[in-house]
């Protein structure tokens, strides 16, 4: 009897439950990792899932892939090569905010490209912070441009940004077919978003050649920098193992398709090697420690609601009506676009595209012969990653990137990220409706 | 622009010592002479001195760079190139070998000193002193370092110093010198500066020791070099202690919230002082009172000359 009263309700209960953790989510009403956990948690008690489903609807390659990730940036930060490669930086900039800016912000799409964006932006925001402001600039652009640039760079590979890890893993997309199929969209997008920020803030980022006194000041900063990085003991061995195995680590990443391993096997082989080469340098339990286990919990909640609305049957039905919107394949196109960023602009995007990859799977049931299909998972990447630029809250970087620059004394607003952010994450949607437009009618 | 530059050499000047820093700001100075685009010899002068004007303004001013700069706006005036950073380069060169030279001659001059068996109080973490132990170490002399604990960061630089030369060393809270005071044979001191009115500034804590062990009648040597003396007639503002209000600190133990004011530094008459280690030699309060007097005079014909003015 009661089980004939559930499954009767089964629909309603999986929407409410999710519906509800989206909410609380949204508005940080408690922290996110608890909240995907316990819908997962009552979605089996109620019985809409059994304890074997909500298992096998966790993606354990995501999982391990996040986990193995995190493991290689922490000893590779411990070992000093992010110290080694800011004071590079800072050193080559020779003190100029122009080339500061463009170094900084080169930098940090390049490296979330390949590391997680919180990281990226942990490892970048302090240094520039004491580096700008050291030399008398304001911090404001360059902070709300590394949050931009990470989640830009992060769009360009299949392990940059959880959206990524996400699609790539699921829809069985190689980590090749990511830069492939993105480089040029995101290339196009940095050089606009690099003009678009020299030309709204000149003032703060012109070359200083003609002023001295302030080419005094910022070469008096570099020396102060050059001391106490030269005062640091760094161990050069120790830097370039980690340096070393990183990189064969992403090299293994672009010849998946000739090892073929999934990538959590690649990223999880590089962790475990590094930590047997280093074993002496590092403390495992300081190591794993810092591996992010509420995130992993946060994947694994979500994996099992997202299973919970594909079990009853919403997904599919969301799938089909939106194909039957438009027989346009070109307006469904935009629509993923579109809807994913701006979506992603005021919600976390990795709930949202958890729900959005079984719906497009379920739109293939439709389109699945059309020979363009492969668009709408480029269209949910690129809405997703680049829409997350929108505001404060659309992502974590730009959260986290926001609290780091509040520690250290710039007040980023609301309003005040909101008039850079949003023309300019407009502009990046636009570039990739039109890059989706050129590929589908063209090639 | 001079908030954040005052900020920056105080920040350096703590980590490195005045003499250490100048040489830093100095070797800046060329990094910024050779990426300056210069337009014209005027443009060029006008450009240092707004530097100059900078540095005058900064809190607190550093008198061994303003002494730097009266000798690269002199290389500036007196050269015949039309555009002289060369020139310039070469003197800022000739200025940083020349502040490197001194400290030498003060180790040197240091020699003079009895080290052999002595118990030396040290209390600041002045590089000069530094130097001086570190090469009579070397040299075989025999003696002891009593360290007067005071802000924990100096402490335990000096304590990393003293560990790392293999000098032999104890260290004492401040406030607890009394009982030591029989064993201590001598107190070094470094100093900041040593201005107009004949007053060193010191690292704070510092007066409170001199004076226990001038009473003591124990000798006080004080290091500095010529070039860190103020050479400019002291105003209301040099007079000022910068005190940093801690307003809301915590006590350990319990919710108690309490004002607490820390200060810069200490102004120590030269009066209570025994010697004087300069890199020109060992000098008594009165010798070094003439050679103060007759520096003093001589750049005031300077300053009249570049700015025109009193100050």
């Amino acid at each position: 009897m009661l089980d004939a009263i559930i499954h009767h309700w089964e629909p309603i209960l999986a929407v409410g439950i999710f519906g509800v953790v989206f909410v609380a989510i949204v508005f940080e009403i408690f922290d996110k990792a608890i909240v995907a956990m316990a819908g997962a948690g009552i979605l089996v008690l109620t019985r809409v899932l059994t304890f074997e489903q909500a298992i096998e609807a966790i993606n354990f390659e995501i999982i391990a892939l996040l986990a193995a990730m995190m493991i290689l940036v922490e000893i590779a930060q411990e070992s000093g090569l992010f110290t080694l490669i800011n004071f590079k930086l800072a050193k080559f900039s020779k003190g100029n905010p122009f080339l500061i800016f463009l170094f900084f912000m080169l930098v940090t799409a390049f490296a979330s490209a390949f590391l997680d964006n919180v990281t990226t932006i942990l490892i970048v925001v302090p240094i520039t912070i004491a580096l700008v402001r050291g030399m008398g600039y304001n911090p404001f652009p360059f902070i709300i441009g590394e949050i931009m640039f990470s989640n830009i760079g992060g769009a360009l590979t299949l392990v940059g940004d959880p959206p990524n890890i996400l699609v790539g893993t699921m829809a069985g997309i190689s980590f090749n077919s990511f830069i492939v199929h993105l480089w040029i969209p995101i290339l196009i997008i940095i050089v606009l978003i690099l003009v678009a920020f020299y030309v709204i803030r000149w003032k703060d980022l012109k070359p200083i050649h003609h002023h001295l006194p302030k080419l005094f000041l910022s070469n008096l900063l570099l020396k102060k920098i050059q001391y106490q990085f030269l005062k640091t003991k760094l161990d050069a061995r120790y830097m370039i193992t980690v340096a070393v195995i990183l990189g064969l680590t992403i090299v293994g990443f672009l010849m998946q398709f000739v090892l073929n391993y999934p990538l959590a096997v690649i990223a999880f082989a590089g962790a475990i090697i590094l930590m047997l080469v280093v074993h002496k340098k590092i403390h495992v339990h300081h190591v794993l420690s810092k591996v992010e286990w509420p995130t992993l919990g946060f994947f694994a909640g979500l994996f099992v609601l997202a299973h919970g609305l594909e079990e009853v049957g919403i997904l599919k039905a969301i799938g089909h009506s939106l194909v039957g919107v438009t027989d346009n394949f070109a307006l469904l196109i935009l629509i993923v676009v579109w809807s994913a960023g701006i979506l992603s602009m005021v919600i976390d995007n990795i709930p949202f595209v958890t729900v959005m990859i079984p719906i497009i799977f379920n739109m293939q049931e439709v389109l699945g012969s059309d020979p363009h299909f492969s668009l709408l998972w480029w269209a949910l990447v690129l809405g997703a990653c680049l829409g997350g630029n929108g505001t404060i809250i659309g992502a974590s970087a730009n959260v986290i990137g926001v609290d780091l620059a509040r520690n250290n004394g710039v007040k980023i607003t609301f309003l005040s990220y909101l008039r850079y952010s949003l023309p300019l994450t407009l502009l990046t949607l636009v570039v990739s409706s039109v890059y989706l437009m050129v590929w589908y009618f063209y090639f | 622009m001079h908030t954040t530059l005052s900020k920056l050499f105080r920040e350096i000047e703590a980590e490195l010592g005045t003499h250490e820093f100048c040489i830093m700001a100095l070797e800046a100075l060329k990094s910024a002479l050779l990426q300056y685009k210069i337009k014209d010899r005027e443009e060029l002068q006008h450009q240092l001195l707004l530097i100059f004007k900078l540095l005058k303004i900064t809190k607190p001013r550093y008198a061994i760079l303003l002494d730097s700069f009266y000798k690269i706006l002199d290389e500036c005036e007196t050269s015949k190139t039309d555009i002289p950073i060369e020139e310039l380069i070469m003197r800022i060169d000739r200025i940083i070998v020349a502040y490197q030279l001194e400290k030498l001659q003060l180790v040197q001059a240091s020699e003079g000193i009895d080290f052999d068996d002595k118990s030396i109080l040290i209390h600041d973490h002045s590089h000069f002193i530094h130097s001086v132990l570190a090469s009579m170490n070397q040299k075989g002399k025999r003696f002891t370092v009593i360290v007067a604990e005071q802000n924990m960061e100096k402490t335990e630089d000096n304590i990393e110093f003293l560990h790392s030369h293999d000098i032999e060393y104890k260290v004492v809270p401040a406030h607890m010198l009394s009982h030591i005071e029989e064993t201590v044979d001598m107190v070094f001191c470094g100093a900041v500066t040593f201005q107009e009115n004949m007053n060193f500034v010191m690292d704070p804590g510092s007066k409170a020791i001199i004076s226990h062990f001038h009473y003591e009648k124990k000798p006080i040597y004080v290091f500095i070099t010529t070039s860190k003396f103020t050479l400019w007639p002291l105003t209301e503002e040099s007079h000022e202690v910068y005190a940093k209000p801690d307003i809301g600190y915590h006590h350990v133990l319990t919710d108690i919230e309490y004002e607490r004011i820390k200060f810069s530094h200490d102004r120590v008459s030269v009066d209570l002082i025994d010697y004087i280690v300069t890199e020109q030699g060992i000098f008594k309060p009165k010798e070094l009172k003439e050679i103060f007097r007759d520096m003093f005079k001589k750049r005031a014909k300077k300053r009249e000359r570049y700015f025109g003015e009193e100050n």
